[in-house]
């Protein structure tokens, strides 16, 4: 799970592991604080995206790669890759291009949440993220087509 | 391609990644960079070195006779533990707000409300402390008390609209360096959380 959150906000190998360190030891951190009031995973969750929305380093990266990124939505098909393969791999790219806050939405939607256990991670009203989830889908349409 | 068809291609590669060995034991052994760990270093780095600096001056002080009369060193002793304080609780904000707590959004919300108070709350003790100190010093050259602070006769001799205006500089100065010194150390963070509750919004 923590590596599903990691792979989201992250784009290489070296940024996975510093956020997974970095969560690993905020969770650490945070355990005591743990009262059990939500469901171990909601508490997961929390911390985790918490930490990966706030982790500077990523966003330094994320500058220098984001031409990478863009350029990967056009990566040529390959006979030896299924379409649907290089389908997934557009739709990857397209997440990437959302803002920190869509990704996680996107990632609790991929995680098969609820909106009501999104609502309990992330503190945005089940509406608002119907609204928001909306919008994204359209967002990925146009970022996929282009 | 809809978003709903990269349920199962999200769960395979996923899965794929857990394959990374991952050691813990050294991961906790190192600290975490977290945005503000360069700030928590320096507030460290700081409640070392200005306590140094006091016992350094007081040692000065009581052995050097000269040192006694000047005006400069009585400033330290008031500036320098003034400053001391105000990192160590620079020290426990990061401290604070590197928990998290609660909903995502929550949390981002209480931390952008206690940062936010806590520089008002320097910036109305130190205003405070400031408007005393010059209450006093005016005071005391009123009643020709000049003696009881050593350096004081300096001031005493500046014509009175000119003080008035050094007193409204110093307010000034020390207005624009809390600004300035609040965005270098916490601006950053503190833009970026507000970044993300307007895109939670």
């Amino acid at each position: 799970m923590i590596y599903k959150v990691c792979r989201m906000y992250a784009n290489n190998h070296d940024d996975i592991q510093d956020l997974y360190q970095d969560i690993i030891i905020q969770l650490w951190k945070s355990y005591p604080k743990f009262r059990g009031e939500a469901k171990f995973s909601t508490w997961l969750y929390r911390i985790a995206i918490n930490t990966a929305l706030t982790n500077f380093r990523k966003q330094k990266r994320n500058i220098q790669t984001s031409d990478v990124e863009l350029q990967s939505i056009q990566i040529p098909y390959e006979e030896d890759v299924g379409l649907k393969e290089e389908q997934h791999q557009q739709m990857y790219a397209a997440i990437q291009l959302l803002n920190d806050v869509e990704k996680s939405i996107v990632m609790l939607y991929l995680e098969d949440k609820s909106y009501d256990e999104m609502e309990e991670i992330l503190g945005i009203s089940n509406a608002t993220l119907r609204v928001k989830m909306n919008r994204i889908k359209d967002k990925l349409r146009t970022f996929t087509k282009k | 391609m809809e978003l709903d068809h990269l349920k199962n291609s999200w769960n395979i590669v996923s899965a794929d990644l857990t394959r990374n060995e991952f050691d813990i034991i050294s991961a906790t052994k190192k600290e975490m960079e977290s945005p503000l760990a360069d700030l928590k270093t320096m507030s460290k780095r700081q409640l070392i070195t200005l306590p140094l600096l006091i016992v350094f001056l007081a040692v000065m002080t009581a052995t050097v006779p000269d040192m006694k009369n000047q005006l400069l060193v009585w400033m330290a002793f008031i500036v320098l533990p003034l400053t001391t304080i105000y990192y160590y609780f620079n020290l426990k904000l990061i401290n604070m707000l590197e928990n998290s707590e609660g909903a995502v959004k929550n949390d981002f919300q209480r931390k952008v409300k206690q940062l936010i108070s806590n520089n008002n709350l320097y910036l109305g003790l130190t205003r405070a402390a400031i408007l005393i100190l010059v209450i006093i010093t005016e005071l005391l050259i009123q009643n020709n008390n000049t003696g009881l602070i050593p350096g004081i006769e300096i001031i005493k001799s500046i014509l009175f609209p000119l003080r008035l205006l050094i007193y409204a500089g110093t307010i000034g100065v020390h207005y624009v360096l809390s600004r300035y010194s609040f965005n270098l150390y916490f601006g950053r963070y503190l833009k970026r959380l507000k970044e993300l509750l307007a895109d939670m919004d």
